[in-house]
């Protein structure tokens, strides 16, 4: 290749890095009113760095000591006081109902099993950590990630905040909702349209989250009797009429037009992917016996739902912290690759950088959630391409000790290690794929980072070899360029 | 980096190592699953805890920093510490400032000081600086979830090693496969028994750290066995006896499978450092931090000096019975 060739494709490739870089690294106000953010700004993030939201769930009967406080601080409204006083009894740091009091055990007993139920739904949401805790024996607080980009956390980006927060909201909402599964005739209907002894929820093998193609659905799967009984309903009501899915007192929104006859056991409710999973799990909870016996912040009957947002435990800056470590593992990385094998080093130097944006692309377009364990994980991809690169030029060095030219080395070299490199590949690559596919919450996540870190080591492998040819072919001095001393022999001199 | 160390030799001495730190491992977290509560010191997103919730609203601004100023001085008063603080909200709105405790501070101080909030609150709120506040203590049980990340993980990594084993049975030697898996294992095992011995507050990241382990071990034994492989196809090394044999492809190995933990051991201390300073408290870091750690620190421990002495073992016992396969055959020829 000729020297104008080299200089020409080397240009551009950095030229793309660079911009590429630029873009990923640096936010920038567009106008005064708008502002970009970078890619880096706006992947999503665990709650060790963006942060925790919690809500505290008051059940009925159960009140919070500020809303006590209120009332019965406010010295105008003697009459409320009066009720509150002769109504709630201080039980720690919330005031209870003196009625739920009478069999005060069973009622504790109630809550920490609703807490347990809430619990295992909030673990199939798959967070990367969350707590459920029962708080002074008669409340529960739920804590989740807030799930949100480095730019929601400061408020650049409003609008991904609103919206992490919302999810949140709904969630907390959907998950803690009592109650049994009924079929009504409408939104607002009390009655349920069965018969007073059968149960909705029996008519069903399973209930699930369904997803294809960017699409998410909430599936149902009747069992044989269910559909023949279900079938009957449908076809008894009046064309254009629905019938409403309940949860307790709660329409889920999902309607079963009346008139026409089913003709499929399974039935499909397309929704939001969040929607979707939040009604899923809730209706596979409900379905396997898992229903909360509380009603848990009705406004008439308890403290209504706040939800929280907290600092991130490792400080409002953590997230930047985590990005200085990785940006010194990575100049660590560049300099051990130049102090090495010098101009060729900065080859890998290169392939590290655009291994770095790729993480950085993949996290922002999938949706990843990084968390500390999933920052390692990058950083563990960092090393297998830093120590594959380094183990395919050791195996060159070798074989420009037995006196071969130097493209007779390289392409040795690349043929020797080719095997132990796609060994390494595949091997690691299918286990990346099992703890995505197989794991949960975080582990998944890490397992998705890795696979991806995977394939982009073995393109970023042969990127390597092509750059090397590019770079390489124009320079006279070809071993002291990537810092190899030739073999001089007697008879050479 | 050229080294010279006789791995194969000290196969026992690794074994008894290993063998007793998991020992110890196991019978702390036994002996602790039942006089302090667990197998593991569970903190984190599983910590019980106490908690000290000051709700606000329509403070006027500055007072937040005001109520702030009233509680750290009641702590104080009372003697007692929180180990997290959280002040939410705005001052329009209203809002939360939330002090939590751990488990083994008593309640009781926590209402003296609390007392002693409301009461200066009141003051503050009948001399017009504060509008409207309260504040209460609470006794806070976390339910101890991470059941199904925990089936999850361990169907997964048990499929990951059985995989490990397979694709090193066919590509590479038997006895490298049997040496892959007891790597994969005894270094999970240190992993665990070290976290019990170490008492490093665990929340649900922990599955994580634990896969983490098990990739990097992976890695290494791929780099490892590779050099193996290729050093039984080069016939200066083929006329070694297995100890040197084993030997010289762990020393040619010694810095991959030891940089790789260790610069991610690194990259874990450098978190540590600069986490502390972010959070103002390394106790708030140590968690996720000292994970990764203990796991880099079993890696390259279990990488480096016991898979190679064991892999020696397996050799030498490969190679008794391919030789005492081939002997009867021989005596059955020359009769």
């Amino acid at each position: 290749m000729g020297k104008v060739k080299s200089a020409v494709i080397t240009s551009l490739i950095v030229a793309a890095v660079l911009v590429l870089t630029l873009f990923a690294t640096i936010s920038f106000p567009t106008s005064n009113v708008k502002r970009y953010n970078s890619f880096i700004s706006t992947i999503v993030m665990g709650s060790e760095l963006t942060g925790d939201s919690y809500a505290v769930l008051y059940p009925a009967g159960v009140i919070s000591s500020s809303d006590y406080n209120v009332v019965v601080g406010d010295s105008e409204n003697i009459e409320e006081k009066n009720e509150y006083e002769g109504k709630y009894t201080p039980c720690g740091g919330v005031y209870v109902e003196n009625e739920k009091l009478e069999d005060k055990d069973a009622f504790k007993a109630s809550v920490l099993k609703d807490a347990e139920i809430i619990s295992a739904r909030f673990a199939d949401k798959g967070y990367s950590g969350y707590s459920v805790t029962v708080v002074d024996d008669y409340s529960i607080k739920v804590t989740v990630p807030s799930n949100m980009s480095y730019a929601a956390l400061k408020e650049y980006d409003v609008s991904a905040r609103s919206a992490a927060l919302t999810e949140i909201g709904h969630a907390v909402q959907y998950l803690t909702l009592e109650g049994e599964m009924s079929l009504r005739d409408s939104e607002t209907a009390t009655t349920s349209m069965l018969g007073v002894n059968e149960d909705f929820s029996s008519y069903f093998r399973k209930i699930s989250m369904y997803s294809m193609a960017g699409s998410h659905a909430v599936k149902f799967d009747l069992t044989d009797e269910g559909f023949d009984k279900l079938n009957k309903i449908v076809s008894a009501g009046s064309e254009g009429s629905n019938a409403y899915i309940f949860v307790g007192e709660t329409t889920l929104g999902m309607q079963i037009a009346l008139g026409t006859p089913l003709t499929e056991k399974s039935m499909f409710y397309q929704l939001d992917r969040a929607y979707a999973q939040d009604f899923s799990i809730l209706l596979s909870s409900v379905h396997s016996g898992n229903v909360l016996e509380n009603k848990y912040n009705d406004a008439k009957s308890s403290t209504e739902m706040k939800l929280i947002s907290v600092t991130p435990v490792f400080g409002e800056y953590a997230a930047v912290y985590l990005g200085v470590v990785v940006l010194l593992a990575i100049i660590a990385s560049v300099v051990a690759s130049v102090l090495k094998y010098k101009k060729l080093g900065l080859i890998n130097a290169l392939t590290v950088v655009i291994y770095s944006l790729a993480m950085v692309c993949a996290l922002n377009i999938i949706g990843i959630q990084l968390t500390l364990a999933g920052a390692f994980i990058a950083l563990a991809g960092l090393a297998l391409i830093t120590f594959t690169n380094f183990y395919v030029f050791e195996a060159i060095r070798k074989e420009t000790f037995t006196g071969r030219t130097f493209q007779a080395s390289v392409k040795d070299g690349y043929k020797k290690t080719l095997m132990s490199v796609l060994d390494l590949h595949i091997v690691l690559v299918v286990i990346a794929a099992m703890l995505a596919l197989i794991g949960f919450g975080e582990l998944a996540a890490c397992g998705l980072i890795f696979f991806i870190a995977v394939i982009a080591s073995y393109t970023l492998y042969w990127f390597t070899r092509f750059m090397w040819f590019v770079t390489v072919s124009p320079v006279k001095d070809k071993f002291g360029f990537c810092g190899y001393t030739r073999e001089v022999y007697g008879d050479e001199d | 980096m050229k080294t010279n160390f006789g791995f194969s030799s000290k196969m026992h001495l690794f074994i008894i190592v290993s063998s007793l730190v998991i020992a110890i491992g196991l019978a702390v977290g036994i002996i602790c699953q039942f006089v302090a509560g667990g197998f593991f010191n569970y903190g984190a997103d599983w910590a019980d805890y106490k908690e000290v919730t000051i709700t606000y609203e329509y403070v006027e601004y500055g007072s937040k920093d005001k109520v702030v100023e009233i509680c750290d001085e009641a702590f104080a008063a009372a003697g007692v510490k929180s180990f997290a603080k959280n002040i939410h909200g705005s001052t329009n709105t209203g809002g939360e400032i939330t002090y939590r405790f751990t488990l083994s501070t008593k309640i009781e101080e926590l209402r003296e000081a609390v007392t002693a909030i409301n009461n200066a609150i009141k003051a503050g709120i009948e001399d017009g600086t504060l509008v409207l506040s309260n504040g209460a203590a609470y006794v806070g049980n976390t339910i101890k979830g991470g059941s199904t990340a925990l089936t999850r993980m361990s169907i997964a990594l048990a499929v990951v090693i059985v995989f490990h084993f397979v694709y090193f049975a066919l590509r590479y030697k038997l006895s490298m496969a049997i040496a892959a898996v007891i790597a994969d294992v005894h270094n999970l095992a240190l992993f665990v028994a070290l976290l019990a011995i170490t008492r490093v507050p665990l929340g649900s990241t922990m599955f994580a750290f634990a896969a983490i382990t098990v990739v990097v071990t992976v890695l290494c034994t791929c780099f490892a066995f590779d050099r193996v492989r290729k050093n039984l196809k080069d016939d200066s090394i083929n006329k070694l006896s297995i100890n040197e044999q084993v030997d010289a492809g762990a020393n040619q190995n010694f810095m991959v499978n030891i940089l790789v933990p260790a610069c991610l051991a690194g990259a874990a201390v450098l978190m540590f450092a600069l986490l502390s300073i972010s959070s103002l408290s390394p106790l708030a870091v140590i968690s996720p931090v000292m994970c990764a750690l203990v796991g880099f620190v079993a890696c390259a421990y279990g990488n480096t000096f016991f898979t190679p002495a064991v892999y020696c073992g397996i050799r030498s016992l490969e190679d008794k019975m391919t030789t005492a396969q081939k002997a009867p055959s021989k005596d059955s020829q020359g009769k």
